[in-house]
């Protein structure tokens, strides 16, 4: 009789694969090719380390000369993208600053390939031919900061919209003009923010491959001994250098775990820096 | 008599076995046929994507379109799965925190890191005659952590009120994932893939990378646009030609393009923001 109770009326068969199994795997499997990826790379350079088939000397000076370009075009770009942030925020017209807003979203996805072909036509036109193999630092970061200033720009603009309106109604309210509001209390809220983007432009820079490696052989055609002790070796472009020679070099795997750690370097100084102070107040 | 057999759930399985069993080899035969029958059609519609010469700029342009969509299609299941795993079946600790922060990380790395995993892991197993599977199986590795911070953060931004609200009503963890959580990301997560396949469409390095694998092969991914690009930079002698020009133009607006949908996508102007995207038509 109890038993009868507890039976339903029907039985019937459902055949269900739960959902969350196939999720777990998914995120398992991929999760591990991930991880794959970082094996790979941790592996080469270790076995590089061990078996000395690192070339010391020519990593550093590719890290070094990464950083300085990277960090020239950093310095170039930010003050730009902040004085444009600001603009758009608090000075233009709602729909000057929708188109503007609109405009460097769209100049953010240019490819660098692209940057790197405009680099190598004005450099055609404007300078020398002869002298390429003389291409300073300031030539590259410029290029790069061509490239890194819309990105910035646009992590700026949503920074400064952030900031509550409470902020500028309080500093109008004190009697502050519009350029004092700017300057005493919009600006010092995005200070940690300004920062952020600087380490996150030189974490966007260092990896970049494409314009220098396009101004590299722009500056090999002219003179190809020049280049080889050249300031233009970053680490990308020793990557490409060394992964074009015939035999398997495994310093390659070294550097690019240099280039790893710098780039999640900055990225996460930067993202760290990033944490706005008013989130749960918008 | 608990212990008893069910008969009727016995008779039941049996016969679900045997529909299943004849339903699933009708399937599969006519399935054979479809097949069969498309298969020339789809070698030959494959072998004009994918051949490696034809120059006509327009040609190229739709192989690497084709390209980057295919990557995308292979990536996003995957990372769509990580990232409703990561997000609605893991609890909130510095785990998760760590995992995630490392993926996001990894989703930043320069793109040369994601070529060196072409050249040095996926290049020499499939060797010289599949290099356009290589190289999409790079972008879908690269696109890859990128799509599943875009999927964790599009099911972040859903309020915790509409998990509750559907569990409340009943509906299992699967079922308000799937129709309460899903219909209201998709529009956020759509406007991340677009921004990532603008970055990964335009990127050469990677291709770059793959390339080198084979450095005096006649046959060079040449039909990947911005490789092309690079490629005849490279070789020309004058750089400022029409075919240049024309090939950046393609490269900027497709970029640009992608990055204009995403833009849209998201609803994110300067004037109106909109925290939760998809909310607003339905």
């Amino acid at each position: 009789m109890e038993s009868a109770k507890e039976k339903p009326a029907v039985t019937y068969l459902k055949f269900t694969v739960l959902p969350e199994v196939i999720l777990q795997l998914v995120a398992a499997a991929t999760l591990m090719m991930l991880a794959a990826v970082v094996v790979l790379m941790i592996k080469g350079a270790v076995n590089a380390v061990i078996t000395r088939n690192l070339d010391f000397g020519l990593t550093l000076a590719a890290a070094l000369n990464s950083l300085l370009i990277a960090a020239g075009a950093a310095v170039i770009a930010l003050p730009l993208s902040v004085v444009s942030a600001i603009y758009i925020n608090e000075l233009a017209r709602p729909r000057l600053a929708e188109a503007l807003w609109i405009v460097i979203r769209g100049l953010s996805a240019i490819p660098s390939v692209v940057i790197g072909f405009i680099g190598i036509l004005w450099l055609l036109h404007h300078s020398r031919l002869q002298e390429l193999s003389s291409l300073t630092f300031f030539h590259v970061s410029l290029f790069l900061a061509l490239m890194v200033y819309p990105s910035l720009t646009s992590l700026l603009v949503e920074q400064v919209r952030r900031i509550p309106t409470s902020l500028r109604a309080a500093s109008y309210s004190l009697g502050a003009s519009r350029w004092q509001t700017i300057v005493y209390a919009v600006y010092p809220a995005i200070k940690s923010c300004i920062a952020a983007a600087g380490f996150l432009g030189v974490g966007k820079a260092v990896g970049d491959t494409a314009v220098i490696l396009l101004l590299w052989h722009a500056a090999a055609k002219v003179s190809p001994a020049a280049v080889h002790s050249s300031r233009l070796l970053t680490l990308p472009i020793a990557i490409v250098m060394e992964a074009k020679l015939d035999r398997q070099p495994l310093g390659i795997y070294a550097m690019a775990v240099l280039l790893m750690i710098l780039s999640l370097l900055f990225s996460s100084m930067g993202r760290s820096l990033m944490r706005c102070p008013w989130r749960g107040q918008e | 008599m608990r212990n008893s057999i069910d008969t009727g759930a016995v008779i039941c399985s049996v016969f679900a076995a045997v529909a299943l069993f004849g339903a699933g080899s009708l399937l599969a035969l006519m399935g054979y046929l479809v097949l069969k029958g498309l298969w020339p059609p789809m070698r030959a519609l494959a072998a004009l994507i994918f051949a490696h010469s034809g120059d006509s700029l327009l040609s190229i342009w739709i192989r690497s379109l084709f390209l980057l969509l295919a990557a995308t299609l292979l990536a996003l299941p995957l990372a769509i799965g990580t990232g409703i795993y990561l997000s609605e079946y893991t609890r909130q600790n510095r785990a998760r925190e760590l995992i995630l922060s490392n993926i996001a990380g990894l989703g930043e790395m320069p793109p040369v890191v994601y070529g060196l995993v072409g050249w040095g892991a996926l290049a020499p197993y499939f060797g010289e005659d599949r290099q356009t599977l290589v190289i999409v199986l790079t972008a879908s590795v690269w696109l890859l952590p990128q799509l599943i911070v875009a999927a964790y953060w599009a099911l972040q931004e859903i309020p915790v009120s509409f998990r509750r609200d559907s569990l409340a009503l009943g509906a299992t963890r699967w079922q308000t994932i799937r129709w309460t959580l899903m219909p209201y990301s998709g529009r956020l997560l759509a406007a991340k893939t677009l921004e990532g396949m603008a970055r990964v469409g335009g990127e050469a390095a990677p291709v770059i990378m793959v390339a080198a694998a084979w450095p005096d092969s006649s046959k060079q991914p040449l039909h990947i646009l911005p490789y092309y690009l690079y490629r005849s930079l490279i070789e020309a002698v004058d750089p400022a030609t029409t075919r240049h020009f024309g090939a950046a133009l393609l490269l900027v607006l497709t970029s640009v393009c992608f990055q204009w949908a995403a833009l849209r996508l998201r609803r994110t102007g300067v004037v109106a923001g909109d925290t939760l995207p998809g909310l607003r038509k339905r």
